[in-house]
Protein backbone atom coordinates (compact mmCIF):
# COMPACT_ATOMS: atom_id res chain seq x y z
CA UNK A 1 0.00 0.00 0.00
CA UNK A 2 1.37 3.85 -0.99
CA UNK A 3 2.06 5.62 2.25
CA UNK A 4 1.22 9.24 2.72
CA UNK A 5 3.49 11.07 4.55
CA UNK A 6 3.53 13.69 2.71
CA UNK A 7 0.71 14.63 2.39
CA UNK A 8 -0.38 13.90 6.34
CA UNK A 9 2.06 16.77 7.07
CA UNK A 10 -0.11 19.33 5.16
CA UNK A 11 -3.13 17.51 6.31
CA UNK A 12 -2.22 18.43 10.25
CA UNK A 13 -2.17 22.03 9.11
CA UNK A 14 -5.37 21.91 7.67
CA UNK A 15 -4.57 22.54 4.28
CA UNK A 16 -5.44 19.74 1.86
CA UNK A 17 -8.24 20.45 -0.41
CA UNK A 18 -11.76 18.91 0.56
CA UNK A 19 -11.80 15.93 -2.18
CA UNK A 20 -7.73 15.60 -0.97
CA UNK A 21 -9.20 14.96 2.58
CA UNK A 22 -11.90 13.29 2.51
CA UNK A 23 -9.58 10.46 0.41
CA UNK A 24 -7.03 10.45 3.33
CA UNK A 25 -9.56 9.81 6.06
CA UNK A 26 -10.25 6.88 4.10
CA UNK A 27 -6.56 6.23 3.80
CA UNK A 28 -6.30 6.98 7.32
CA UNK A 29 -9.40 4.04 8.51
CA UNK A 30 -7.48 1.13 6.24
CA UNK A 31 -3.62 2.12 7.25
CA UNK A 32 -2.08 1.39 10.52
CA UNK A 33 1.07 3.17 9.33
CA UNK A 34 -0.09 6.32 8.24
CA UNK A 35 -2.03 6.58 11.67
CA UNK A 36 0.71 6.41 13.76
CA UNK A 37 2.24 8.92 11.57
CA UNK A 38 -0.54 11.33 11.50
CA UNK A 39 -0.33 11.14 15.65
CA UNK A 40 3.43 11.62 15.50
CA UNK A 41 2.82 14.92 13.55
CA UNK A 42 -0.05 16.23 15.19
CA UNK A 43 2.30 15.41 18.33
CA UNK A 44 5.26 17.23 16.92
CA UNK A 45 3.01 20.44 15.60
CA UNK A 46 1.66 20.67 19.50
CA UNK A 47 5.02 20.68 20.88
CA UNK A 48 6.47 22.91 18.20
CA UNK A 49 4.09 25.59 19.25
CA UNK A 50 5.35 25.03 22.61
CA UNK A 51 8.72 25.29 22.08
CA UNK A 52 7.94 28.56 20.65
CA UNK A 53 5.89 29.96 22.37
CA UNK A 54 8.09 29.32 25.90
CA UNK A 55 11.25 30.52 24.10
CA UNK A 56 9.69 34.04 22.62
CA UNK A 57 8.15 34.54 26.27
CA UNK A 58 11.36 33.87 27.84
CA UNK A 59 12.95 36.16 25.39
CA UNK A 60 10.04 38.92 25.88
CA UNK A 61 10.20 38.45 30.03
CA UNK A 62 14.27 38.83 30.19
CA UNK A 63 13.86 42.21 27.55
CA UNK A 64 10.60 43.34 29.70
CA UNK A 65 12.79 42.95 33.23
CA UNK A 66 15.25 44.44 31.81
CA UNK A 67 13.34 47.56 30.95
CA UNK A 68 11.33 47.10 34.19
CA UNK A 69 14.36 48.14 35.90
CA UNK A 70 15.03 50.95 33.68
CA UNK A 71 11.68 52.00 34.86
CA UNK A 72 12.25 51.80 38.31
CA UNK A 73 15.49 54.00 38.06
CA UNK A 74 12.85 56.74 36.71
CA UNK A 75 10.19 55.76 39.30
CA UNK A 76 12.57 56.43 41.90
CA UNK A 77 14.25 59.27 40.70
CA UNK A 78 10.41 61.23 40.18
CA UNK A 79 9.99 60.04 43.73
CA UNK A 80 13.28 61.74 45.29
CA UNK A 81 12.77 65.07 42.80
CA UNK A 82 8.91 65.33 43.97
CA UNK A 83 10.04 65.06 48.02
CA UNK A 84 12.96 67.25 47.25
CA UNK A 85 10.22 70.16 45.80
CA UNK A 86 8.09 69.14 48.56
CA UNK A 87 10.84 69.97 50.84
CA UNK A 88 11.69 72.98 48.83
CA UNK A 89 8.14 74.17 49.23
CA UNK A 90 7.65 73.80 52.41
CA UNK A 91 10.42 75.80 53.67
CA UNK A 92 9.72 78.24 51.33
CA UNK A 93 8.54 81.33 52.98
CA UNK A 94 6.03 83.95 51.21
CA UNK A 95 7.50 87.17 50.77
CA UNK A 96 5.32 89.37 52.93
CA UNK A 97 5.66 91.66 55.02
CA UNK A 98 2.72 93.62 57.02
CA UNK A 99 4.26 97.08 56.71
CA UNK A 100 3.79 96.77 52.89
CA UNK A 101 0.12 95.51 53.14
CA UNK A 102 -1.16 98.06 51.03
CA UNK A 103 1.47 97.66 48.21
CA UNK A 104 0.25 93.61 47.80
CA UNK A 105 -2.27 92.11 46.04
CA UNK A 106 -6.08 92.29 46.66
CA UNK A 107 -6.25 89.05 49.07
CA UNK A 108 -3.66 90.11 50.89
CA UNK A 109 -5.46 93.56 51.81
CA UNK A 110 -8.54 92.19 53.05
CA UNK A 111 -7.21 89.66 55.32
CA UNK A 112 -6.04 92.60 57.00
CA UNK A 113 -8.92 94.41 56.93
CA UNK A 114 -10.83 91.16 58.50
CA UNK A 115 -7.95 91.34 61.35
CA UNK A 116 -8.79 95.03 61.96
CA UNK A 117 -12.50 94.59 61.99
CA UNK A 118 -12.99 91.52 63.90
CA UNK A 119 -10.21 91.21 66.37
CA UNK A 120 -9.39 94.60 67.59
CA UNK A 121 -6.39 93.28 69.90
CA UNK A 122 -5.04 92.51 67.23
CA UNK A 123 -4.74 95.99 65.29
CA UNK A 124 -2.92 97.25 67.86
CA UNK A 125 -0.01 94.82 67.70
CA UNK A 126 0.19 95.63 64.02
CA UNK A 127 -0.11 99.28 64.14
CA UNK A 128 2.60 98.65 66.87
CA UNK A 129 4.83 97.29 64.64
CA UNK A 130 4.12 99.38 61.53
CA UNK A 131 5.66 101.92 63.96
CA UNK A 132 9.24 99.91 63.69
CA UNK A 133 11.45 100.23 61.10
CA UNK A 134 12.02 96.33 61.34
CA UNK A 135 9.75 93.66 63.02
CA UNK A 136 11.45 91.00 64.85
CA UNK A 137 12.10 87.85 63.25
CA UNK A 138 9.80 85.49 65.45
CA UNK A 139 7.11 88.09 65.20
CA UNK A 140 7.48 88.17 61.42
CA UNK A 141 7.02 84.66 60.76
CA UNK A 142 3.88 84.19 63.16
CA UNK A 143 2.45 87.37 60.99
CA UNK A 144 3.15 85.54 58.03
CA UNK A 145 1.07 82.38 59.25
CA UNK A 146 -1.22 84.29 60.53
CA UNK A 147 -2.29 85.66 57.43
CA UNK A 148 -1.78 82.78 55.28
CA UNK A 149 -4.50 81.34 57.37
CA UNK A 150 -6.78 84.34 57.00
CA UNK A 151 -6.37 84.45 53.11
CA UNK A 152 -7.69 80.83 53.44
CA UNK A 153 -11.27 82.09 55.17
CA UNK A 154 -11.75 85.49 53.39
CA UNK A 155 -13.66 85.65 50.64
CA UNK A 156 -12.63 89.15 48.70
CA UNK A 157 -14.37 91.16 45.49
CA UNK A 158 -12.53 93.24 43.84
CA UNK A 159 -14.95 96.04 44.64
CA UNK A 160 -14.28 95.21 48.51
CA UNK A 161 -10.33 95.06 47.94
CA UNK A 162 -10.48 98.86 46.15
CA UNK A 163 -12.69 99.96 48.56
CA UNK A 164 -10.38 98.39 51.65
CA UNK A 165 -7.13 99.71 49.84
CA UNK A 166 -7.79 102.92 49.58
CA UNK A 167 -9.01 102.91 53.13
CA UNK A 168 -5.98 101.54 54.73
CA UNK A 169 -4.41 103.88 52.73
CA UNK A 170 -5.84 106.32 54.53
CA UNK A 171 -5.68 105.01 57.66
CA UNK A 172 -2.04 104.53 57.62
CA UNK A 173 -1.48 107.80 56.45
CA UNK A 174 -3.06 108.80 59.73
CA UNK A 175 -1.15 106.53 61.82
CA UNK B 1 -8.80 46.17 -5.46
CA UNK B 2 -6.95 46.94 -2.23
CA UNK B 3 -7.87 49.50 0.12
CA UNK B 4 -4.55 51.53 1.42
CA UNK B 5 -4.25 51.35 4.80
CA UNK B 6 -2.28 54.26 6.73
CA UNK B 7 1.12 53.97 8.80
CA UNK B 8 -1.04 54.33 12.06
CA UNK B 9 -3.32 51.66 11.44
CA UNK B 10 -1.24 49.21 10.45
CA UNK B 11 1.35 49.35 13.00
CA UNK B 12 -1.72 49.10 15.75
CA UNK B 13 -2.66 46.07 13.55
CA UNK B 14 0.32 44.61 12.56
CA UNK B 15 3.21 45.54 15.12
CA UNK B 16 2.85 42.86 17.48
CA UNK B 17 3.09 40.46 15.11
CA UNK B 18 6.39 42.15 13.36
CA UNK B 19 8.02 42.46 16.84
CA UNK B 20 7.36 38.57 17.68
CA UNK B 21 8.60 37.35 14.19
CA UNK B 22 11.76 39.81 14.57
CA UNK B 23 12.42 38.14 18.19
CA UNK B 24 11.95 34.57 16.95
CA UNK B 25 14.72 35.84 14.26
CA UNK B 26 17.66 38.01 16.55
CA UNK B 27 16.74 36.33 19.70
CA UNK B 28 17.03 39.72 21.67
CA UNK B 29 14.53 41.64 22.66
CA UNK B 30 15.74 45.08 22.24
CA UNK B 31 17.07 44.48 19.18
CA UNK B 32 13.59 43.14 18.07
CA UNK B 33 12.26 46.76 19.05
CA UNK B 34 14.76 48.21 16.76
CA UNK B 35 13.77 45.84 14.75
CA UNK B 36 9.48 46.79 14.74
CA UNK B 37 10.61 50.62 14.32
CA UNK B 38 13.18 50.18 11.31
CA UNK B 39 10.33 48.06 9.30
CA UNK B 40 7.84 50.85 9.49
CA UNK B 41 10.13 52.95 8.20
CA UNK B 42 11.69 50.78 5.57
CA UNK B 43 7.36 50.69 4.63
CA UNK B 44 6.70 54.18 4.67
CA UNK B 45 9.64 54.88 2.47
CA UNK B 46 8.72 52.17 -0.11
CA UNK B 47 4.93 52.40 0.16
CA UNK B 48 5.07 53.84 -3.12
CA UNK B 49 6.11 50.36 -4.54
CA UNK B 50 3.41 48.26 -2.98
CA UNK B 51 0.32 47.70 -5.24
CA UNK B 52 -1.30 45.39 -3.08
CA UNK B 53 -0.17 41.82 -4.89
CA UNK B 54 -0.50 40.52 -0.90
CA UNK B 55 -1.23 41.68 2.23
CA UNK B 56 0.13 44.29 4.25
CA UNK B 57 0.75 41.25 6.82
CA UNK B 58 2.94 39.33 4.60
CA UNK B 59 4.53 42.33 2.96
CA UNK B 60 5.63 43.41 6.32
CA UNK B 61 6.74 40.76 7.48
CA UNK B 62 8.88 39.74 4.39
CA UNK B 63 10.43 43.51 4.85
CA UNK B 64 10.93 42.35 8.87
CA UNK B 65 12.61 39.21 6.91
CA UNK B 66 14.95 40.76 5.03
CA UNK B 67 15.81 43.57 7.67
CA UNK B 68 16.38 41.08 10.34
CA UNK B 69 19.06 38.86 8.25
CA UNK B 70 20.61 41.73 7.44
CA UNK B 71 20.92 42.93 10.90
CA UNK B 72 21.88 39.23 11.88
CA UNK B 73 24.39 38.85 9.53
CA UNK B 74 26.14 42.20 9.72
CA UNK B 75 26.07 41.89 13.95
CA UNK B 76 27.06 38.04 13.02
CA UNK B 77 25.04 37.20 16.03
CA UNK B 78 22.39 34.37 13.97
CA UNK B 79 22.89 31.61 16.67
CA UNK B 80 25.57 29.24 14.92
CA UNK B 81 23.91 25.51 14.15
CA UNK B 82 24.68 23.26 16.59
CA UNK B 83 25.61 19.70 15.57
CA UNK B 84 26.34 20.21 12.11
CA UNK B 85 29.05 17.79 11.95
CA UNK B 86 28.20 13.91 11.11
CA UNK B 87 29.90 12.95 14.32
CA UNK B 88 27.98 15.40 16.46
CA UNK B 89 24.74 13.86 14.66
CA UNK B 90 25.60 10.47 15.02
CA UNK B 91 26.22 11.16 18.97
CA UNK B 92 22.78 12.27 19.13
CA UNK B 93 21.27 9.36 17.43
CA UNK B 94 22.74 7.22 19.57
CA UNK B 95 20.88 9.00 22.47
CA UNK B 96 18.11 7.12 23.54
CA UNK B 97 17.01 9.69 25.70
CA UNK B 98 16.56 12.70 23.22
CA UNK B 99 13.56 14.70 23.98
CA UNK B 100 11.81 16.80 21.25
CA UNK B 101 12.64 20.19 22.70
CA UNK B 102 16.11 19.16 22.60
CA UNK B 103 15.52 18.31 18.92
CA UNK B 104 14.19 21.27 18.17
CA UNK B 105 16.77 23.31 19.50
CA UNK B 106 18.91 21.54 17.20
CA UNK B 107 17.19 23.25 13.80
CA UNK B 108 19.20 25.69 11.84
CA UNK B 109 17.89 29.59 12.13
CA UNK B 110 15.74 28.93 8.65
CA UNK B 111 14.49 26.28 9.77
CA UNK B 112 13.47 27.34 13.02
CA UNK B 113 11.98 30.27 11.58
CA UNK B 114 9.65 28.05 9.45
CA UNK B 115 8.07 26.55 12.70
CA UNK B 116 7.87 29.64 14.25
CA UNK B 117 5.53 30.97 11.11
CA UNK B 118 3.44 27.99 11.06
CA UNK B 119 3.01 26.50 14.47
CA UNK B 120 3.13 30.13 16.59
CA UNK B 121 2.28 32.60 14.62
CA UNK B 122 -0.21 30.62 12.61
CA UNK B 123 0.44 31.43 9.27
CA UNK B 124 -0.96 29.66 6.09
CA UNK B 125 1.29 28.42 3.46
CA UNK B 126 0.52 30.83 0.63
CA UNK B 127 1.31 33.74 3.37
CA UNK B 128 4.28 32.13 4.51
CA UNK B 129 5.04 31.36 0.63
CA UNK B 130 4.94 35.14 0.37
CA UNK B 131 6.72 35.93 3.59
CA UNK B 132 9.96 33.84 2.33
CA UNK B 133 9.45 34.73 -1.05
CA UNK B 134 9.74 31.19 -2.23
CA UNK B 135 6.70 29.13 -3.88
CA UNK B 136 4.22 27.34 -2.84
CA UNK B 137 5.27 23.72 -3.34
CA UNK B 138 8.48 24.58 -1.70
CA UNK B 139 6.67 25.47 1.51
CA UNK B 140 5.36 22.13 1.72
CA UNK B 141 8.32 20.57 1.52
CA UNK B 142 10.55 22.30 3.77
CA UNK B 143 7.97 22.02 6.51
CA UNK B 144 7.57 18.37 5.30
CA UNK B 145 11.36 17.57 5.75
CA UNK B 146 11.95 19.57 8.94
CA UNK B 147 8.62 17.21 10.35
CA UNK B 148 10.97 14.25 8.95
CA UNK B 149 13.73 15.50 10.76
CA UNK B 150 11.89 16.05 14.35
CA UNK B 151 10.07 12.14 13.49
CA UNK B 152 13.84 10.90 13.13
CA UNK B 153 15.02 12.40 16.68
CA UNK B 154 12.37 10.77 18.06
CA UNK B 155 12.69 7.04 16.66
Amino acid sequence: MKHYEYEISQFVDGELSEAEQKEMFLHLSACDECRNTFAEYAMLKEKSEEHCAQKINALKLNGGKKNRSYRGIVYSAAAAAAVLLLIANLSFKPKTIIRTEYKCDTVYVSSVRDTIITRPELKIKQAASVNKKKAPRTQRKKGNLYNLFNMASVKVTDADSLHVSGKLLRQNRSL
Amino acid sequence: MFVKKSVLELFDALSEEVFNYALSILKDYDDAKDAVQEVFIQHMRRENTFRGDSSYKTWLLAITRNYCYRKAANKSKMLKRVGTNPAAAYEMNMEASITLNDALEELTNEEYEIIYLREYAGYSYQEMAEILEISLDNVKIKIFRIRQKLRNYLK
